[in-house]
């Protein structure tokens, strides 16, 4: 659900130029933009609040008896759709769909690289400003 | 309230709408783009997205396009849009312990546990008006940029940098912080189905402080710290972080937690000297502060408010202020309905003065007659 949406536009795309997928697919829930009410647990009284609410797209498709389901950030349904087909996909264990699982495995792990990636380099920028202030004798 | 509906205006009102459209339209500067807002404007973007109490980048930074960059005038955007969305579902609950910091500064303490990254701060930096003409700084601008593509190195952080061990972990070990900790967890309070009233959860007082106006935080902070409320005291500040936290929420499948994005935040912990009658003096007390985006004021007002809040118990109107005083919408939309036709009402209060005016020369008449 992290993947950036054009990836996850493409991948989508391809899972509906499945011919199987195509007459397998239901829409259960088409692509709602809604929100979602972010809960946090502060840390003096362990007590949790909200602190606000965020933007999403959701959607929920049924593939055959596999649901699919996703979330994801912003008003963006094509990449909803796409991520809830990838989800539904993935629970499946046709063959007929065993390449579209790799490609969303692909996707999966491309992500996890590309969330790691950007905070490496974010934290080359940040290391030189770690600081010791000294105190006056 | 003063307000009395007045008619007509209608044409008057749809050219002055269709004013100030065309003017925001038609420049002969170039379009001004999201990405700009969203790179340029990046604290302007979080400020609003906080004080509208909605996380999205990509429209806020849309609301202060439209809003010609009054803040609050894309805050109401945001809040009148917000209100057209259904509310999918409640997130998980995220322990703030799981940020992690682009920032991280511990002005209490010198050795603290993880290190104190200054991040992205001019703090420590003099203030000077940078008047370098356009050229020069888009070529400074193509310097930086080449530089920036020769960073080859790329560490992954510590985990203890990255997400360091708090102060009050430190504080609550050396047995110097009163433990407030709930082992109970109540609901927190919803301010967006119920408004807050005092007494109130602090979780509705959190919730407020969270969305509430920048300013008007500042200036309750300032007046109760400085101000004619008796609450002259020391502050100093535990953790200031800027971190991002993830946004969790359960599938409904697999009945798995996912994180569907990460959000910015402001995160302070104020640290209170307590030396009232009734309060432990050899032990300290800790206020807290969480805000949406990179705005640290908003978060160490907040912060050193919800311990004032705390210690006060309701014996002053400090509550009350903080919940009724400082949401931007609410204070900004009574101000400026001010500015629409109220005829009627200021009709009646002249008719008042001069009925007082009649009555009072009807009685001197009969006192002179008598």
């Amino acid at each position: 659900m992290q993947a950036t949406p054009d990836r996850l536009i493409e991948v989508g795309e391809l899972c509906a130029a499945n011919p199987k997928l195509s007459a397998a697919l239901s829409i259960v829930h088409p692509p709602t933009v809604g929100l979602v009410m972010m809960q946090v647990r502060e840390p003096v009284c362990r007590e949790r609040f909200y602190l606000g609410e965020v933007v999403v797209t959701r959607c929920e498709v049924l593939i055959d008896t596999h649901r699919g389901w996703a979330m994801v950030s912003g008003e963006n349904k094509e990449a909803a759709l796409a991520a809830a087909l990838c989800d539904a996909i993935s629970r499946t264990h046709e063959p007929e769909y065993s390449l579209l699982r790799e490609n969303i495995s692909r996707l999966c792990d491309e992500t996890t690289e590309r969330i790691d990636s950007s905070t490496r380099r974010e934290w080359s920028d940040l290391a030189p400003t770690r600081v010791n202030f000294e105190e006056f004798e | 309230m003063g307000y009395v509906s007045a008619r007509g205006g209608l044409d008057a009102i749809r050219a002055a709408e269709k004013l100030v459209r065309t003017k925001r339209l038609v420049s002969d500067s170039n379009w001004l783009e999201e990405e700009q807002i969203l790179d340029k404007l990046r604290l302007l973007v979080d400020r609003v997205m906080g004080e509208a109490g909605l996380w999205e980048p990509q429209l806020a930074s849309k609301a202060i396009r439209q809003s010609e960059g009054d803040a609050t005038e894309a805050v109401h955007l945001l809040r009148a849009y917000r209100s057209t969305l259904p509310r999918l579902t409640y997130s998980e609950a995220t322990d703030v312990d799981d940020a992690q910091v682009m920032r991280r500064i511990v002005p209490a303490f010198q050795r603290v546990p993880g290190n104190q990254l200054l991040g992205r701060s001019v703090d420590y930096t003099a203030r000077f008006l940078e008047r370098t003409a356009d050229a020069d700084a888009r070529e400074e601008a193509e310097k930086l940029r080449g530089a920036e593509r020769g960073i080859v190195e790329e560490k992954s952080p510590p985990a203890e940098e990255i997400s360091p061990r708090r102060l009050i972990d430190l504080l609550r070990d050396m047995d110097m912080l009163i433990d407030r900790r709930r082992t109970d967890d109540p609901e927190p309070f919803d301010i967006t189905r119920t408004p807050a009233r005092p007494p109130a959860p602090r979780s509705a007082l959190l919730s407020s402080m969270s969305r509430a106006d920048t300013g008007a935080l500042v200036n309750q902070w300032y007046r109760n710290i400085l101000g004619p409320d008796g609450y002259l005291h020391e502050v100093t500040l535990g953790e200031v972080r800027h971190a991002t936290l993830p946004l969790n929420v359960r599938h409904p499948v697999s009945g798995d937690v996912v994180t569907v994005s990460h959000i910015r935040v402001s995160e302070v912990e104020a640290i209170e000297d307590l030396e009232g009658i009734d309060e432990d003096r050899t032990r300290f007390d800790v206020g807290y502060g969480l805000c949406f985006g990179h705005n640290e004021r908003k978060a160490i007002a907040m912060a050193n408010l919800d311990i004032a809040c705390h210690r006060d118990a309701g014996k002053t109107q400090l509550e009350q202020s903080l919940l009724l005083t400082t949401d931007a919408l609410d204070s900004a939309g009574f101000l400026e309905h001010l500015k629409l036709p109220h005829y009627v009402t200021f009709r009646s209060m002249i008719e008042r003065k001069l009925a007082v005016r009649k009555m009072r020369s009807n009685e001197a008449s009969a006192h002179d007659g008598a």
